[in-house]
């Protein structure tokens, strides 16, 4: 098994006891039949954060949108319609852990370690952010700016985990996404 | 009035305004389904020369792609010298609070109130 692991991966590890802890798991193929249904459970994942009384200050609408994105992406990504998506979500007092794994077609597999490793390697993301969208005004195929905005624009720690396995060919993606509840 | 239902939004252009209103949610799957949108904003400013605004405060969600494209069409806008773009956003909707300034940052001469 090949594992690189690249940016804020297990900065809190899962052995780590949380105050919520909820699993998911859904099959690409039904997002991908209704859409929708990305938006569902981002809104879902929100509204569950949201209602807890001693965190007053946790943002439904952020919340909504960063599991949005990072479900969108799962979705489009993974080597088969059929095969499954894990969502794990923790919280830690003021930190809010997402975690996602899917397994992906092995291009992508390498695309998205290059892109993560810029990301979280450079040192100014407006510039990035201005140069992806001319690059994308001469040919927009995908948006490609959906973790650049979280890291961003939402403070978002990112890392991720990358597996393959040299046997099967295997390619398997663990993202955490670390939002930090204002205060 | 002309008007566009994206997904769970609904786009509205007045004409004697120069407004385009977004109202809802949008978060289509990818940017080909944003292709429809695109054409929409470009088709309703194509003979004006006046101000554009675009009123998204109404729009409780907007994803990656949909930023993309309102990112292009404003990039499209300054390869034209116009029109000038006044965006109107809510500073109580998170993803405009954090990623509406990002507009400006591509053609500085977008006007941005929240």
């Amino acid at each position: 098994m090949l594992v690189d692991t690249i940016g804020d991966f297990d900065i809190i590890p899962d052995s780590m006891p949380a105050e919520g802890d909820v699993s998911l798991t859904v099959r690409p193929i039904d997002l991908i039949a209704y859409w929708r249904r990305c938006g569902i459970m981002a809104d879902f994942a929100a509204a569950f954060y949201a209602c807890a009384h001693d965190q007053p200050n946790v943002e439904e609408n952020t919340i909504s949108t960063i599991f949005n994105e990072l479900i969108e992406n799962a979705t489009k990504y993974s080597v088969k319609r059929n095969a499954e998506v894990m969502i794990h979500m923790m919280l830690y007092d003021t930190v809010l852990k997402i975690e996602i794994v899917n397994h992906t077609p092995e291009a992508h597999f390498h695309k998205l370690k290059k892109h993560l490793t810029k990301l979280t390697k450079s040192a100014d993301l407006d510039e990035l952010y201005i140069r992806t969208m001319a690059e994308k005004s001469e040919n927009a195929t995908d948006s490609g700016i959906g973790l650049l905005l979280l890291i961003k624009d939402y403070k978002l720690k990112i890392g991720a985990q990358f597996k393959k396995c040299e046997q099967t060919g295997d390619c398997k993606v663990i993202i955490q996404t670390y939002y930090y509840i204002e205060q | 009035m002309d008007t566009l239902n994206a997904g769970d939004a609904i786009i509205t252009y007045n004409e004697s305004e120069s407004k385009m209103v977004f109202e809802g949610s949008m978060r289509l799957a990818n940017m080909k389904e944003y292709d429809v949108v695109s054409s929409f904003l470009r088709k309703s400013i194509d003979d004006t020369d006046d101000p554009v605004v675009l009123d998204l405060r109404l729009l409780q969600f907007l994803n990656s792609s949909g930023i993309t494209t309102l990112s292009l069409f404003i990039l499209s806008c300054k390869k034209a010298g116009k029109p000038q773009i006044k965006v109107l956003g809510s500073e109580s909707i998170s993803w405009q609070q954090k990623s509406i300034s990002n507009f400006k940052k591509l053609w500085n001469d977008v006007e941005i109130v929240i």
